[in-house]
């Protein structure tokens, strides 16, 4: 979600710090990864539910090299887990959320060696959002927020909010909450990090399907439309329509003052500014199979489109990656049920 | 339409040519209508309750060992999918003393939810037979069967079994006939803590009991010569925990209700035979999310009324013509769909004719409709001749359908209610030989099966189904059994190859979890009282992924087992015995990522009185 250049800055300044990175850096000026898995696309994969085909793929930053199976190929082959629902990282850890494990897998974010297994009050976790010191878990079995302290992860607080709970927004003085999930609910809860007080509640006028947070604004996408919010004032800002012709967008992310969303096989780009969602596509995948069998994960990250193709859970994901001018650039072939990616620096 | 036509014409080219052959009909006078008597051109397999009592209690066991039939196992005695002739789980009809009893929300039944106990026998028929047997009978039926016999006296007979992982079998049964009243009463209870260990691994199935109950009431009168009245009822109500991988793992389980009754009146008089009959079923599931939460459930329950009426006409020794009309509602309601409701009416012809003194075929045609989907027109035609020497040849063409479940129609934000029924159009031919101590089979068959119903990932994580794909199954069945006896050994040995070639006609894929191979075979000994048998499945290897990738396939195996039993027929009438299963203790898996389990044992004692 970082621009390249400033993660770039960031990266340097975070291996000037870490002690544990063996970073002998040369003069050359380019950043030298801190593990194997370091300064390249992590692909999360969710594998069939009921089975231990979680996995997670690691793609160099110019494609050239792709590896699937990371997490076993770093934890003597130990299988990941049941439905990885969602991974995040912080400075140095990446936290990895199995649906059907009932566990969070905490592990080294460049090595992707396992530190630690959370499963104290989980249950059926959902998303994951986490700073230096603390993990916030979304918990669909207990409608509640769990909060760990990454010391030791042990658990500092259950958040009952009895109210669906899904993907989690992480700002410095809030952590927003999605009361939706699969595509019903209309509510965004604000919890107070400091104290863990849970506010008011932020209401849509239909079903939310994602949120996403940039620079101080809220994004919701909804069934009617695009939502802005001021993070600090919960104020909302304003709300971009959909041109007519939308019917069942559900993915979505802001990057770089534009907003990225799917509906089918489509990709569509508009400005964070633009008065409505325009009905022009800015690429058509072509992925095959009902509109529904494709577009599961989708992320625009380092100036990339990544839109995964899921083949109906039957057989491994394909990745498509285009530029942000809609060009295609590869496609790769991952684990199953490809649902997210991310660039790792 | 076209066929109906063609087939109008084929009976009647058929009764001006040949109406005045000699029979291979039974007889002059009417039998009672059955299905072993209305399948020409197919095969049929026939399990004796003295064999089923040899497997364990639920349905699976037997059928994997004594058919061509394989089963998705998803772990000991959980949820188990057949796949007959390559095809899936819901183009396998169920049919319990003649009604169909596939789960109206699924359309497939669960092989570990139907208790194989308590049928005087079961029987298996290869092929189409959907306008006889109703939806779903793509692959092949499976008939539970209960034979009320008359003049027979009383018998009790017992039966226990105790085995590895603390599993109980206990069954108990009695029945009573006289000329005029004969009566069947039984039940059996199963339980097992099922917690096998895994190979190569500290872990072992966690969370895998599982337990049921089975009881049944069956009862028929002769009123004169001419009326019958019989009663069938059943239930079973069985729980099982789904086993976990992980100790982190959230513990559900799952609960099943079935209910199952009939009545029938059977009138037989001559030249003319009339049938009435009335089902009511009921199935219900319960679902516990997390057994810590135990008001955290989903719940279905899905009622059936079925009515049949018939009329048979036998106008001469070679002719055999029958009409019948069949009406079905079910309703269902419950925590997904929480109303829902269908009514299918059928018209139903069938006809039997000997046209020399070997050759016989029969012909049906069934019309049904319905008020949420189309329907199509079904048939089958199978003819078989008599060679010399006990040699026989056989075939069958049929049109067949699976119509769309309650949940593929209703399901709360995926159901479609634009689908239509899956038809698969199938043509089967056999070669038999029969002699004194020998047995031979050979049959080759191809079945094309049109708008398949698959459930695809929709938008927000839901799943919704679709007609999509087109597929072909094509395969050979062989079959082979030899009897002797030997000094004072009986020996029996036999054996059931299937080669299958299932193939999505789409993406040139074979399909997933259809093996290649699969062979059975059985040697049963018999030395003054003593008995000891063995058996053996070899399952071939089988894709677990839709692009057949290598990486995913599972290898094939072989799972054997024996016993060893002593039989006492003094006083009393008792036998008592072991059974080793999965004797060479082979790490083997059926679905992937469930484990089954390694060698284990079992003591059994049986007593007739």
């Amino acid at each position: 979600m970082k621009h390249f250049f400033k993660s770039w800055i960031l990266l340097v300044a975070v291996s000037l710090t870490i002690i544990s990175c063996n970073n002998d850096d040369d003069n050359s000026g380019l950043p030298t990864p801190q593990g194997k898995y370091d300064l390249g696309y992590i692909i999360s994969n969710e594998g069939n539910f009921g089975s231990p085909t979680a996995s997670l793929s690691f793609l160099s930053a110019d494609f050239s090299t792709l590896e699937n199976g990371i997490y076993a190929n770093a934890n003597n082959g130990n299988p990941l887990g049941d439905v990885l629902n969602h991974f995040t990282t912080n400075e140095d850890l990446a936290f990895l959320v199995l649906n059907n494990s009932n566990k969070i897998e905490v592990v080294n974010r460049f090595t992707f060696e396992k530190v630690a297994t959370i499963s104290e009050e989980i249950e059926l976790p959902r998303f994951a959002a986490a700073d230096d010191n603390v993990l916030y878990i979304s918990n669909s079995g207990s409608q509640s927020i769990t909060v760990y302290s990454l010391t030791d992860f042990s658990l500092l607080r259950k958040i009952e909010l009895n109210k669906s709970v899904e993907q989690l927004e992480l700002t410095d003085n809030y952590l927003f909450v999605q009361n939706a999930s699969f595509g019903t609910g209309k509510e965004i809860t604000p919890i107070k990090i400091s104290d863990f007080s849970v506010e008011q509640a932020i209401s849509l006028p239909d079903n939310i399907k994602a949120i996403e947070e940039e620079d101080d604004i809220l994004y919701v996408l909804h069934q009617s439309g695009v939502s802005k919010f001021n993070t600090n004032s919960m104020q909302k800002i304003n709300t971009i329509p959909f041109a007519d012709g939308f019917t069942g967008v559900s993915k979505f992310d802001v990057e770089d003052n534009f907003i990225y969303f799917t509906q089918g096989s489509s990709i569509y780009k508009n400005s964070t500014n633009a008065n409505i969602m325009t009905a022009t596509a800015l690429v058509d995948t072509n992925a095959d199979g009902a509109s529904w069998g494709v577009g599961y994960g989708f992320a625009v990250e380092e100036d990339h489109i990544f839109y995964t193709d899921v083949n109906g859970f039957t057989e491994n994901s394909d990745v498509m990656i285009y530029n942000l001018e809609g060009e295609f650039i590869q496609s790769v072939t991952v684990g199953i049920g490809a649902n997210g990616v991310e660039f790792n620096d | 339409m076209r066929q109906f036509l063609f087939l109008i014409l084929l009976l009647f080219l058929g009764h001006t040519v040949h109406a005045q052959k000699r029979e291979l009909l039974d007889s002059v006078v009417l039998k009672a209508s059955n299905i072993r008597t209305q399948s020409i051109g197919q095969n049929i397999v026939e399990i004796k309750s003295s064999e089923i009592k040899k497997y364990r209690p639920q349905l699976t066991d037997v059928l994997n060992f004594e058919t061509p039939i394989f089963f998705k196992e998803n772990g000991l005695g959980m949820v188990s999918s057949p796949s007959f002739r390559g095809t899936t789980a819901q183009q396998t009809a169920v049919l319990w003393n003649g009604i169909n009893v596939n789960s109206t929300f699924l359309g497939q039944v669960d092989f570990n939810t139907v208790s194989a106990h308590g049928y005087s026998d079961i029987l298996v028929r290869s092929g189409g037979g959907s306008a006889q047997l109703g939806s779903g009978a793509i692959g092949g039926s499976i008939l539970l069967q209960n034979q009320l016999d008359f003049e027979k006296g009383h018998q009790l007979s017992l039966n226990s079994s105790l085995g590895s992982f603390a599993t109980l079998n206990q069954s108990l049964d009695y029945q009573w006939s006289n000329q005029k009243i004969s009566a069947q009463v039984g039940g059996n209870y199963v339980q097992s803590e099922n917690d096998y260990p895994f190979f190569n691994s500290n872990a072992k199935n966690e969370n895998a009991a599982f337990d049921h109950l089975n009881l049944y009431l069956n009862a028929s009168v002769k009123l004169n010569n001419f009326h019958k009245l019989t009663l069938y009822a059943t239930a079973f109500n069985g729980e099982r925990h789904f086993p976990i991988l992980e100790s982190t793992q959230i513990r559900t389980k799952y609960q099943d209700e079935n209910y199952k009754s009939q009545i029938a009146w059977e009138y037989i008089n001559g030249k003319w035979s009339a049938e009435a009959r009335s089902a009511y079923l009921q199935e219900k599931y319960t679902y516990f999310q997390n057994i810590e939460r135990p008001n955290l459930k989903d719940y279905g329950t899905a009622k059936s009324l079925v009515s049949i009426l018939q009329t048979g006409f036998k106008p001469n020794k070679n002719l055999y013509t029958e009409v019948r009309l069949n009406l079905r509602k079910d309703w269902a309601k419950g925590t997904a769909i929480t109303t829902a409701s269908r009514q299918i009416s059928k018209a139903h012809l069938f006809l039997k004719q000997n046209l020399t003194k070997n050759w016989i075929y029969q012909a049906q045609v069934s019309m049904q409709h319905t008020k949420d989907f189309d329907m199509p027109v079904l048939y089958q035609i199978g003819s078989q001749y008599q060679l010399k020497r006990n040699h026989s040849i056989k075939a069958s063409f049929s049109k067949n359908y699976r119509i769309p479940t309650f949940n593929d129609l209703f399901w709360p934000g995926s159901g479609n209610l634009n689908l239509k029924p899956e038809t698969s159009k199938q043509f089967e031919a056999s070669y038999g030989f029969k002699r004194e101590k020998w047995q031979f089979g050979l049959t080759g068959y191809n079945i094309k099966i049109s708008d398949m119903i698959r459930w695809l990932p929709a938008e927000a994580g839901v799943w919704k189904p679709l007609n999509t794909n087109k597929v072909r199954t094509r395969g050979l069945e062989g079959n082979a059994a030899y009897n002797t006896t030997f000094k004072k050994f009986q020996v029996q040995v036999n054996g059931i190859y299937a080669f299958t070639e299932a193939t999505n006609l789409e993406t040139g894929n074979t399909l997933i979890y259809v093996p290649k191979h699969k062979l059975t075979a059985k040697l049963d000994l018999i030395y003054k009282n003593w008995n000891f048998i063995a058996q053996t499945i070899y399952t071939g290897k089988v894709y677990t992924q839709t692009n057949n990738s290598q990486e995913t396939a599972l290898k094939a195996y072989p799972v054997a087992q024996a016993s060893l039993s002593y039989n006492s027929s003094n006083t009393l009438n008792w036998e008592l015995g072991a059974r080793v299963r999965n004797l060479s203790n082979e790490n083997y898996f059926v679905v992937n990522y469930k484990p089954m389990p390694g060698r284990n044992f079992e003591i059994f004692f049986n007593l007739i009185l």
